[in-house]
């Protein structure tokens, strides 16, 4: 009797324990089933040069309309320096760029994958500094810390800069390495994964140089410029434009700036080319020749005019479709397969020219600048005839090369590139020098300003809202769309 | 000898006489009326009964003394007398006191008497449900039950949403409407959206404003419902565990009763008609002119003189001026609505069983052309008791409905015709090469719902077994496995151009044109056991208990395939795209739950019930994924108790609870996760932005409520009154961060909400007399939720975003649904006052800085009055309904002003007849020294389209309404009549309207509709959706 009952109580036991036990395993379901929670080099890195491109285009959409290369058809008050924060392009670049640029940084280092470390530190670098052209003082070294870190301080610009400095120098050092896991080039990759470069260290190594040249340039203005490191810099760059660091799209991932035509023709109006670049462009301003490029960078079909071309008006409120010069995909820059330039050959020698002009070296000035016209002319496919025609009216020559035809010429190829607008802010505007002949403030322009050229964006919303103390310590005294960034100062 | 032989007679017939006692009488009521009809029979001899007369006299014979009379009436209650010495007996008859032994069905099926319960129930009778006029049973509680707050999605097969007692997460995603049970299986109520935008062109932030999807519980036929149970406060669900922190909706449906079988038919037919609309100008034609333009002669429009963008803007000339007509477009593009519902049962039983059988057949087509559903359902139930200890039962019911859905939301046919101007014929949509005939930048609304549309199509099947045994007298144990499972399919096509040059839809723009494949699966099983026990420990005490299991397994999968940019014209398949997209999205959930309840009852007036729940969660960290909750209910009879009873207060009973309920976690949140995909045909993989947390725990609900019911003059008055007080703590919520930390938003638990209100029920039986019968019901609600607390780091969160700045935030000390908008910048008078700072080009400025708070979005306060008036076979019941204080952003009214159309921009004076001069002050250069304005506005266009549609004093409006939800008319055909068909034993025939009549401040559109459909958390906004409509209906009964 006692037997059969221990043996009940035991089966039962047994039984509830098998029911408990299965209980843990029954309820395990909770992996998610569409995600993944282990990343993989080369995935994240395309991820990474993606984003990468994208900021290009969010930065540039706003920095041309600053430099009048293009301006707002639908009244948008940004064109007059009212209110920017461009908080689409500051939430792009801190949850999407960067976090994706540190996971690949965790996981490179991990893994001991130096390449892939090189890639993501200059990359990091890249659109670090940009940012920081932009925002001034931005968080970076307190970020990425999940839930231990809220708030991030915001370090200043000298700091970024370092910081930029010294990811573009290990990254070099990075992607130079021989004995490394995961090089590039091995069995498994295909170098597809690099959007970019498809997996050629050389070439990354020259876009980090190029950047690293634009970076340290950007400091002109003040004592810390260092010429010689400059020059250094450019010389391990690009040797060609062949080697430009530019994205192509396809028709299925168009390319953002084809987004802008199809918005401008649903009535969504958006930008097109400004008045001030036409005018550049069709001689008007300097009373020259219309330049070959004209028609290639803009689609001069579509108006007649008898020939005369202008852009809208910056800070004008509507469009004039009768007048206007729209953009069109049989633009250069605007076609569905158009290329989305992050750095070019081009810009390496105006930085030379303009280098050379400051150290009173006009020859070498005049070839670096030579060389980056043609460059620039060859890539938009003007034909060599064109190209020594337009060079002969410039009337330019290694004699009397200035530093304003530098500007000019390099403010023509810095279409659709973020980097004009930290171009004329270093030359102020044209105000008080030679450069940018006849540039003017927009129509309708802030009267807060007080006459002033823009100098700067404003922290987003978001921001103040979420981190408010960190970034009322950042803006400090007189914080305003005016308040130079460290080295406009 | 005679005179022995007479008394012996005598003494014989003497005593005869003594054993047929003649007993008469009169039986009344309470109330002194009489009745004919009344039973009057001998306790245990039924067949000498008899019947009053039409004064209610009765006449009896009776052989003894002690025979006892029983006095039978449908609706009151039974009356014995002994009829002792007597030979008249006067008998009055009391209402029968049907509201205090009815039987409600609680959480988990079991059956309670409503007196013994501790909390509020309301119950609905399918009755209710189907005279309601409403085609979902949702939409059938509407003015009924108080505590809920109802609000729908326009269009055919239209979302209805429900919450009751407000809502109790912080997360704007998150779930607020309560649990549906069906027969003791929990069913899916969701309302999914799915993703039906294409990777270009579309400005739709949420596929849920664009589509009237339908929520599952539309699947349910209401002819199929016994009665609804609405469990509203925590002590009530506290057995279905973390399903019901929302309160649940418990469905019981029909079942064979004993006897011969029954066949029922029901046919009914509605018509749906729009007839609120927004009121527009006729004045003013196309155009763009200024006040100085206006002074000029006006020049004739010429078509193909106008640039694109005067197209639909109305700030033209006058129309008298240049002969141009005005087209009622937008009133003549609804139509009506017509739609057919068909149901039919076959039920029986006897002893051994029941079983009922039922199908039954809806087709509706909408007010908006193109747009349909329907609903075909098959129901086969049946229980058997094997033997007196053992019983088992099983249903199935099969459902397929669907339909074909029009476009809500950005780039609708709603959103077009808010732009379409008066000048020109809509309907004139094709021209002779069947090409969009439209404006540029907008879609005609005929070509968009002829060309698009959205099919679903929904297979769905509810099923169980249960199973119960008899194990020991007092002991049942039952098992009770259940299944709902439903597969939805949908096909949206946006074709691109279809003939050469055409315009193609706006939505086609920028992508060519493309299908969405969206395959949903869900499957959800649930299976209870338990033990129930019951004791009477004494004759006054008395014990119950349930013990119980409950497993729950649920997925969910949703495959999203899209092709885009058509490759050859009108073909439609996904073949024929050039371009693919595929996602693929699953939900995992299980959860373990143990159970117990235990009530005590003593002396049939005091009644304590306790409960007591553990859950295992698959959604919770595993070192951490239990949680226990217990409650508590107590109902006291006092009338019983202290023998209160009187002919004013009949009964009185007041009743208290406390409970905890806890809500775990969504699934598969715990990770920190990445998403893969591509980019110019390279895979890529990017971290997410929303981080999980591995240390997720659940959401507790902690409430108490009090009530007290009582009854008056006999049972004939009855007031319900319950008050609630809900708070919800470690409500899961992605926290917005700084974008610097990388990420946009991290998951904790974090804050508290509090709801709390009053729910009132009045019920009066006003008129009970033979032919003429009036009842009156009357339900009151208030709810109110407040945020008591978000957590150190986050001031507030963004609830939803509307059109013109509007925006709805959850701040700590406000309430869940305040609204918020911008104004005009204002000037501090020294008064105190403030006037509208006008510059110099005539116009106010926005400060978009202050974002200044304006009301909320639920109502203050919601009133349902039904009554119900019999006389002879004529029923007439006429419901009216109020919702009071909640505020809503009129976004159509506001796209009107925008392009000029809205009656409040009629009003254009030239600048020779003055202009319009704005109220408002003048200041100088220092911002000072205000002077009233003098300046003249000079573009009418920039003020109304620009000013205006940014000022939330404008948008924002009380959308406070009072109407008439219900009106019917039943005739109940007499049974003098059906009896002599030998075939039909009940035939009713009823008129039904809905929405009679309204009244409301709001302009335009009836407020009801909202521009988000029922999944979302946010009600505040109106237009972008069907309009509501009025709606007639006659149906037919018939039993056999």
């Amino acid at each position: 009797m006692k037997k059969i009952l221990i043996n009940k109580s035991i089966a039962v036991m047994l039984i509830l324990l098998g029911i408990l036990s299965s209980c843990e395993s029954f309820l395990d379901v909770n992996e998610h089933p569409n995600k993944q929670t282990i990343p993989s080099l080369t995935t994240l890195t395309t991820s990474c040069i993606e984003r990468a491109t994208n900021m290009n285009y969010l930065l540039t959409y706003y920095a041309n309309r600053y430099t009048q290369h293009t301006s707002s058809v639908s009244g948008s008050s940004t064109d007059q320096f009212y209110e920017n924060r461009m908080s689409t392009a500051w939430s792009n670049l801190y949850i999407g760029l960067l976090s994706d640029l540190n996971e690949l940084k965790i996981l490179a280092t991990e893994k001991k994958a130096s390449h892939f470390l090189g890639l993501a530190q200059v990359l990091n670098a890249a659109y670090l500094g940009a940012a920081s052209d932009f925002w001034g003082d931005i968080p970076y070294s307190e970020s990425f810390k999940g839930n231990e870190n809220f708030t991030p301080a915001f370090d200043t610009q000298t700091e970024i800069y370092e910081e930029v400095y010294r990811l573009l120098e290990t990254g070099i050092e990075n992607l130079k390495k021989t004995e490394t896991n995961f090089s590039f080039i091995e069995e498994n990759f295909d170098g597809s994964f690099d959007i970019l470069y498809q997996a050629n260290n050389e070439a990354w190594i020259k876009m980090a140089y190029a950047f690293k040249a634009r970076f340290l340039n950007h400091w002109s203005k003040t004592s810390s410029f260092d010429a010689e490191e400059v020059k250094t810099a450019i010389e391990n760059s690009f040797s060609s434009y062949t080697e430009d660091a530019d994205i192509f799209y396809n028709d299925v991932d168009r390319s953002p700036y084809y987004g802008i035509i199809l918005d401008n023709n649903t009535g969504n109006l958006s930008i097109t080319f400004a008045d001030y670049f036409i005018q550049i462009l069709n001689g008007n301003i300097y009373d020259k020749e219309i330049d070959p490029r004209l028609a290639i960078i803009a689609d001069t079909t579509v108006l007649e005019h008898n020939g005369v071309f202008t852009g809208h008006q910056s800070g004008s409120g509507d469009s004039n479709p009768e007048t206007d010069l729209f953009f069109t995909d049989n633009c250069w820059h605007f076609g569905q397969l158009a290329a989305n330039q992050m750095m070019t050959y081009s810009e390496m020698q105006f930085i030379l020219a303009e280098v050379e002009i400051n150290n009173g070296n006009k020859t070498n000035a005049f070839m670096a600048y030579e060389r980056a016209l043609r460059a620039n002319m060859q890539k938009l496919g003007v034909d060599d005839v064109d190209i020594e025609a337009y060079i002969v009216d410039t009337e330019v020559t290694d004699a009397n090369i200035t530093i304003e035809n530098v500007m000019k010429e390099k403010y023509i190829a810095m279409f659709l590139q973020y980097e004009a607008w930290n171009d004329i802010r270093r030359y102020d505007y044209g105000v008080g020098n030679e450069t940018y002949k006849n540039f003017e403030l927009p129509v309708d322009v802030n009267p807060e300003l007080n006459g002033e050229f823009i100098r700067r964006v404003l922290y987003p919303m978001s921001e103040k809202q979420r981190n408010g103390e960190n970034v009322t310590a950042a803006e400090g005294g007189n914080y305003g769309l005016i308040k130079r960034v460290t080295w406009d100062e | 000898m005679r005179k022995f032989l007479l008394i012996v007679t005598l003494l014989i017939f003497s005593m005869q006489m003594f054993a047929q006692i003649e007993i008469n009488g009169k039986v009344t009521t309470d109330d002194g009326d009489t009745f004919p009809g009344i039973t009057v029979s001998i306790e245990g001899k039924t067949a000498t009964a008899v019947v009053t007369d039409d004064e209610g006299n009765y006449s009896i014979v009776v052989n003894s003394e002690s025979d006892v009379l029983v006095f039978e009436y449908v609706g009151f209650q039974t009356q014995m007398q002994t009829v002792g010495t007597q030979t008249v007996i006067n008998v009055i008859l009391v209402v029968e006191s049907i509201l205090l032994d009815d039987v409600v069905i609680t959480a988990l099926g079991i059956k309670r008497e409503k007196k013994a319960l501790g909390y509020a129930v309301q119950e609905i009778s399918g009755e209710d449900i189907t005279s309601s006029g409403q085609a979902d049973i949702i939409g059938a509680m509407q003015g009924k039950v108080s505590g809920v707050n109802i609000t729908q999605a326009g269009g055919a097969g239209a979302s209805t949403r429900i919450v009751i007692r407000g809502a109790n997460s912080l997360d704007p995603g998150a779930e607020n409407q309560p649990l549906f049970v069906v027969d003791g299986i929990p069913i899916s109520n969701s309302t999914i959206s799915g993703d039906l935008s294409p990777s270009a062109g579309s400005n739709a932030t949420s596929t849920s404003e664009q589509f009237g999807f339908s929520n599952r519980a539309m699947d349910i036929n209401p002819n199929d419902i016994e009665s609804m149970s609405i469990l509203k406060g925590a002590a009530a669900t506290a057995l279905y565990g973390a399903r019901a922190a929302n309160g649940a909706v418990i469905i019981t449906t029909k079942s064979g009763k004993n006897g011969k079988t029954v066949i029922n038919y029901n046919s009914k037919i509605t018509i749906d008609e729009v007839v609120h609309f927004p009121e527009m100008q006729k004045t003013w034609e196309r155009g763009r002119l200024s006040t100085t333009d206006l002074d000029s002669p006006p020049v004739a429009i010429n078509e193909t003189e106008l640039p694109p963008y005067l197209y639909f803007e109305e700030f033209g000339y006058r129309r008298a001026d240049v002969g141009a007509k005005f087209y009622n477009n937008m009133e003549d593009f609804f139509k009506q609505g017509i739609s057919y519902n068909n149901s039919v049962s076959v039920s029986g039983g006897g002893e051994k069983g029941n079983y009922y059988l039922s199908a039954s057949s809806l087709s509706q087509e909408g007010i908006v052309p193109n747009t349909t559903w329907g609903r075909k359902t098959v129901k086969l139930s049946g229980s058997r008791n094997v033997n007196d200890k053992l019983k088992t039962s099983a249903s199935v019911t099969y459902t397929n409905s669907g339909g074909i859905r029009g476009n809500h939301g950005d780039k609708s046919y709603m959103s077009s015709m808010l732009y379409w101007s008066g000048s020109v014929d809509m309907s004139d949509y094709e021209d002779e090469n069947g090409a969009h005939v439209t404006h540029p930048y907008i879609d005609n609304p005929y070509y968009l719902v002829n060309k698009t549309s959205l099919e679903d199509d929904v297979n769905r099947v509810l099923g169980y077994v249960n199973v119960s045994c008899n194990i020991l007298e007092n002991l049942v144990l039952s098992y009770r496995l259940g299944t709902d499972y439903y597969s939805d399919a949908r096909t949206y096509i946006v074709p691109g151009a279809e003939v050469p040059g055409e315009q193609p839809l706006d939505l086609a723009s920028q992508n060519g044109g493309y299908i969405v494949e969206e395959r949903i699966n869900f499957m959800e099983t649930n299976s209870d056991l338990m033990l129930v026990y019951n004791v009477d420990i004494t004759d006054d005490f008395k014990f119950s208990a349930v013990l119980g299991n409950n497993v729950l397994d649920s997925r969910y999968d949703r495959l999203n395939t899209r092709g885009e940019n058509w490759a050859s014209p009108n073909f439609y398949d996904i073949s024929n795209t050039t371009n693919k997209y595929s996602s693929n999205s699953d939900i995992r959930k299980r959860m373990v739950g143990l159970y117990g309840n235990f009530r005590f009852e003593f002396k049939n007036y005091l009644f304590i019930g306790i409960t007591g729940r553990n859950d295992f969660s698959s959604t919770l960290p595993t070192e951490n994924n239990s949680y226990f909750y217990p409650a508590a209910n107590l109902g006291f009879i006092f009338t019983e108790a202290f023998d209160l009873k009187s002919n004013i207060l009949s009964y009185g009973k007041i009743r208290g609870s406390w409970a905890n309920v806890a809500k775990d976690a969504p699934a598969h949140r715990l990770e920190k996760l990445y998403s893969a995909g591509t980019f110019l045909n390279t895979a890529n993989l990017t971290l997410d932005n929303s981080l999980g947390n591995s240390n997720l725990k659940p959401e507790q609900t902690t409430s108490i409520e009090t009530g007290i019911d009582l009854r008056f003059f006999a049972n004939k008055l009855g007031i319900d009154f319950s008050w609630y007080k809900a708070n919800t703590v470690d409500m899961l919520f992605p926290i917005p961060v700084a974008n610097t930390t990388g990420y946009s938003t991290i998951l904790e638990n974090i804050g508290e909400l509090e709801n709390k209100g009053i729910e009132l029920l009045i019920t009066g039986k006003i008129i009970r007399k033979q032919n003429f019968n009036w009842e009156i019901s009357v339900n009151y609600s208030e709810n109110k939720t407040k945020v008591i607390e978000l957590n150190d780091e986050l001031e507030e969160i963004e609830l939803s975003n509307g059109l013109g700045g509007v925006h709805q935030k959850l701040v700590v000390g406000g309430y869940y649904g305040d609204m918020y908008g911008y104004t005009y910048k204002k000037y501090l008078n020294e008064d105190g006052s403030e006037s509208v700072i006008i510059n110099e080009d005539g116009r106010p400025t926005i400060d978009g800085d202050t974002a200044l708070y304006y009301g909320n979005s639920n109502p203050d306060w919601t009133c349902g009055i039904t009554n119900t008036i019999s006389y002879k076979g004529f029923t007439l019941s006429f419901l009216f309904e109020t919702k009071q204080g909640q505020m809503m952003s009129n976004e159509h009214v506001r796209n009107l002003i925008r392009q000029g159309k809205h009656i409040s921009t009629e009003y254009r004076p030239t600048a020779s007849e003055g202009g319009i001069i704005l109220e408002g002050v003048n200041l100088d250069e220092n911002g000072e020294n205000p002077v009233p304005n003098i300046y003249m506005i000079e573009r009418y266009r920039h003020y109304y389209k620009f000013r205006v549609t940014s000022d939330a004093d404008e948008m924002i409006e009380e959308a406070s309404w009072i109407r008439l939800r219900t009106l019917s008319l039943t005739y109940s055909v007499p049974q003098k009549i059906l009896s002599k068909t030998k075939l039909i034993t009940a035939a009713s025939f009823s008129f039904v309207g809905n929405n009679l009549w309204l009244s409301t401040e709001y302009r335009g559109f009836d407020p009801e509709i909202s521009k988000y459909g029922a999944g979302s958390n946010s009600q505040a906004y109106s237009g972008y959706s069907t309009p509501n409509t009025r709606r007639l209906g006659f149906s037919i009964n018939l039993t056999f």
